[in-house]
């Protein structure tokens, strides 16, 4: 009787709650009038009677409300459409843009920045998302689409630039999403690797040939890299009477340190590649064809990864390396920094980690090259196309007053704005520096500086006028904002340029469906989670990568993990997204 | 007084040394923080903080001054705990009493039915979609009635009631022509004191701390609901990137200054009240685990 009774109650339980997920599933019901929309693109006004919008976004933790941002405060202000912003911090937007989706009384009219693949390929095939190569199902109109009809602006840098539709057509041969466009010459952002020049000049590291130093004065190769942090680490480069306290090489293992030592080898990352080296260098050094030119590959797999990590286990074994490499953090590098002990270190600025005295002690390093490749190589963290910018779900009615107003900040006269509000209230132009050439529209631009009140940071007042403070690139950009005259900032912004005519994503920005991401994800999280565990314990020497056996037995078991699968389906999504120079996997 | 033996001796200054260990693992980051907290931001940053403090400065203070939505964050959060943990006193004790009562039917149904959501749950969305559906969403409901019983608790105090106050009792109230309320108010409650004390210290502590409820059922725009876990983490993970100017250094050296103080500030009130409910904590541990 009472395992009955239990049954039924659970039973009850359980079809309530089903009914009230049902429930929830249900249409949101808005009184929309489609004649309120001022289809005109030449009217900065979008509709007559002014509308609330509600988008779903993702904020740093410096901004407050954006609704009180001067960006968004003037775009009501033309088009009279007002965006109530759901604001999530970056650590929780994946987790809580879930939840929006099921959010039924408000729902978001749109979802704004940081977008990524796999929503858009899944909700694209659910059919939860506004089509934006469709038609407009106001006027029934088909002879142009959404994008063609109400975003002038973003469909001439579609045309100027074909990529842009390349990266962000799906699957279905439909696109979806907007893509954060960056037409800046030097677009991504990259890391950089310092090494001290004051220590190489205080040990007279040129003096010794080609062993330390190439012609540039700097570590050239592998080896000479090599070289140089032995000297470090024997002599008292720090001229301190010390001969022990130097720090030669400082990195942790998910800092850019590896990406630039792994770019001497031949690949950016330790995932999956493709490989676009022309040339390489047989055993003798002679430079001969890529026999794996235009390949995807499994990096782990191929010889070069074997000679990195190699590489990194003479350094960590031999002491040339920090042995905090598993669990170095800021507080660690910067506190090395300050007492003037590290050779080499990656960070956006070496006075942060350093501070401004010892600031110009440190040079960036260009690339390396090594035994077998003679390709220099950086690694560019950000795509110039990146599909992520915005997309609308399919319940919305006002999607046509949405692709206007993004199509706002693809304008070129409005990209200013994006970064530093209005001229001569939030900024002014500096006299007397350099002004820097702008390609795009053909003039130079004079340095500039924003009008601080008093009282308040730099950042905190740029995260009052535009989105982009403390979130990285806005969603359009043409010109490197980065042009303040503080010395210390210049010259970072100089060296980051040493990488700039090097740099290389992994892959071209793909499009996969949401089985084919699927399939992926589930490959790559296994055989990522054992080649993670042996990288580590390459480097430390637990296990050796100088012995055949050993390597054999890992290449092995990456095998079972099926590693040869995902490349091939990384080279059919390629070959669909470049059917004309399809890569050279073999495909059966 | 018996001599102690040899062992003995060897034994208490073994434990000594082990509590003093202990106290130093618990005290060292309570410390540590501290001196982090009133260290210069410069010597914060550059990690030339070890334990004591570095000179000696209350600029990262200073900067929390400036930050109204502590204090917003605060004050939210001091609604929560008090109003939840009443509510949580009274729906927890509500139940356990009538578990406790053998003439109730069904008890071992309802019973069973706690239990099971110990076990199992529904999940996030779910969730998310009954509180939206009954209207809760983005109010200070919604972070408190999800989490206001806690089946763990209800076993607790249902033990303490069922093995410590003895069913005559009860009987004896009856008699005197006392109703099932009148025995609930004043027989039981009265003789629950010390296990009412734990609960307000569970449930205070929970909700003090609950940051997850918060999260997900404050709209991120109603920066004026946000409790002080939520505007905390906000500060923690500030770290100054993105900065720019001529002050990027400092604003990075402040951003890390400012997280110490900030746990100072909000570790501060649980720390103020902790001492005067500890005696009771350590009688509540006990409580059910003996049955006799």
């Amino acid at each position: 009787m009472f395992k009955k009774i239990l049954c039924l109650c659970l039973a009850a339980a359980l079809a309530c709650g089903a009914a009230s997920l049902f429930a929830g599933c249900g249409g949101r019901k808005v009184d929309y009038d489609p004649d309120n929309f001022i289809a005109d693109p030449n009217s900065e006004q979008i509709v007559k009677e002014k509308i609330t919008i509600n988008m779903f976004t993702m904020k740093a933790s410096i901004q407050g409300q954006w609704e009180d941002m001067y960006l968004f405060q003037e775009l009501e202000r033309r088009t009279n459409i007002h965006v109530e912003f759901e604001e999530v911090g970056l650590e929780d937007v994946a987790q809580m843009k879930g939840l929006k989706w099921e959010d039924t009384e408000n729902p978001a009219d749109a979802f704004f920045l940081g977008n990524q693949p796999y929503e858009v390929a899944q909700y694209s095939q659910l059919g939860a998302l506004r089509e934006l190569s469709g038609y407009d199902e106001y006027t029934g109109n088909t002879e142009k689409t959404l994008l063609e009809l109400y975003a002038p602006n973003y469909s001439h840098w579609m045309e100027e630039y074909p990529e842009i539709r390349r990266v962000t057509t799906q699957a279905d041969g439909k696109i979806y999403v907007f893509a954060r466009v960056a037409l800046n010459a030097e677009g991504g952002e990259v890391a950089t690797q310092y090494i001290n020049k004051k220590w190489i000049e205080n040990l007279n590291l040129a003096d010794f040939g080609d062993t330390y130093v190439g012609e540039s004065g700097l570590p050239e190769t592998t080896e000479q890299f090599y070289n140089t942090l032995k000297a470090f680490k024997e002599y008292d480069a720090n001229d301190n009477e010390n001969t022990s306290d130097e720090v030669p090489l400082i990195a942790s293992m998910n800092d850019a340190s590896l990406n630039f030592l792994s770019c001497a080898f031949g690949f950016v990352g330790t995932g999956i590649e493709i490989d676009s080296r022309e040339t390489v260098l047989d055993d003798n050094g002679n430079e001969i064809p890529n026999p794996n030119y235009n390949k995807i590959v499994w990096v782990p797999s191929t010889q070069e990864y074997r000679e990195y990590v190699q590489y990194l286990n003479r350094l960590y074994t031999e002491g040339l390396m920090h042995d905090g490499l598993f669990t170095n953090n800021d507080t660690n590098l910067n506190s090395l920094g300050i007492q003037g002990r590290l050779g080499s270190f990656t960070s956006s600025g070496a006075y942060f980690v350093v501070g401004q005295e010892k600031d110009d002690e440190y040079v960036a390093l260009p690339p390396l090259v090594s035994e077998h490749n003679n390709t220099q190589l950086a690694y560019e963290y950000a795509p110039r196309f990146d599909p992520t910018a915005l997309i609308i779900p399919k319940t919305t009615p006002y999607y046509r007053e949405i692709i206007r107003w993004m199509d706002q900040l693809y304008a070129l006269e409005n990209e200013s704005l994006q970064y530093r509000g209005e001229k001569d209230v939030h900024w002014r132009e500096v006299e007397g520096l350099e002004p820097t050439y702008d390609p795009l529209r053909d003039e130079y631009l004079n340095r500039w500086e924003l009008i601080v009140p008093e009282g308040m940071d730099e950042i905190a007042f740029q995260a009052t006028l535009t989105y982009q403070a403390g979130l990285g690139n806005a969603v359009f950009t043409t010109v490197d904002y980065d042009n303040s005259g503080d010395p210390y900032r210049m010259k970072m912004i100089e060296e980051r340029k040493t990488y700039y005519p090097y740099l290389k994503r992994y892959l071209p920005q793909l499009t996969h469906t949401a089985e084919e991401l699927e399939e992926i994800s589930a490959l790559e999280d296994s055989v990522n989670t054992y080649m993670k565990n042996n990288y580590g314990r390459f480097i430390n020497g637990e296990q050796d990568p100088f012995n055949d056996d050993v390597w054999a037995e890992f290449l092995k078991n990456m095998e079972k993990f099926r590693y040869t699968d995902i490349e091939k389906k990384y080279a059919v999504a390629y070959n669909r997204a470049f059917p004309d120079a399809p890569c050279a996997n073999e495909l059966a | 007084m018996k001599r102690q033996s040899k062992g003995d001796f060897i034994f208490q200054i073994a434990v000594y040394v082990i509590v003093a260990l202990l106290c130093v693992m618990f005290l060292y980051p309570l410390i540590y923080i501290l001196s982090l907290s009133l260290s210069s931001p410069e010597a914060v940053y550059y990690g030339q903080v070890t334990f004591l403090i570095k000179d000696f400065s209350l600029e990262a203070y200073k900067a929390i001054a400036g930050k109204m939505e502590i204090f917003t964050g605060l004050w939210n959060t001091a609604k929560m705990v008090v109003i939840g943990t009443v509510l949580s006193l009274i729906f927890t004790f509500g139940l356990a009493y009538a578990l406790t009562r053998k003439d109730l039917k069904g008890r071992r149904v309802i019973t069973a039915l706690c239990v099971f959501t110990m076990f199992f749950s529904g999940g996030l969305i779910p969730l998310y979609v009954v509180v939206q559906g009954i209207g809760l969403y983005n109010s200070l409901w919604a972070t408190i009635l999800p989490m206001s019983v806690s089946v763990w608790n209800v076993i607790v105090v249902r033990t303490f009631i069922s093995s410590s106050i003895p069913s005559d009792l009860e009987e004896a109230a009856k008699i005197d022509g006392a109703c099932d309320f009148r025995i609930y108010i004043s027989v039981i409650i009265p003789l629950c004191k010390p296990v009412i004390a734990i609960m307000i210290l569970f449930y205070a502590v929970g909700y003090w701390n609950s940051y997850f409820y918060p999260l997900v059922f404050i709209s991120p725009s109603n920066t004026d609901a946000k409790t002080l876990q939520l505007v905390l983490r906000d500060i923690l993970l500030s770290d100054g990137s993105g900065a720019i100017g001529e002050d990027a250094l400092q604003y990075k050296m402040r951003a890390e200054a400012v997280k110490y103080s900030s746990i100072v500030i909000s570790t501060l009130p649980i720390l103020i009240v902790y001492p005067f409910l500890a005696r009771h904590l350590e009688k509540g541990m006990m409580i059910g685990s003996v049955k006799g």
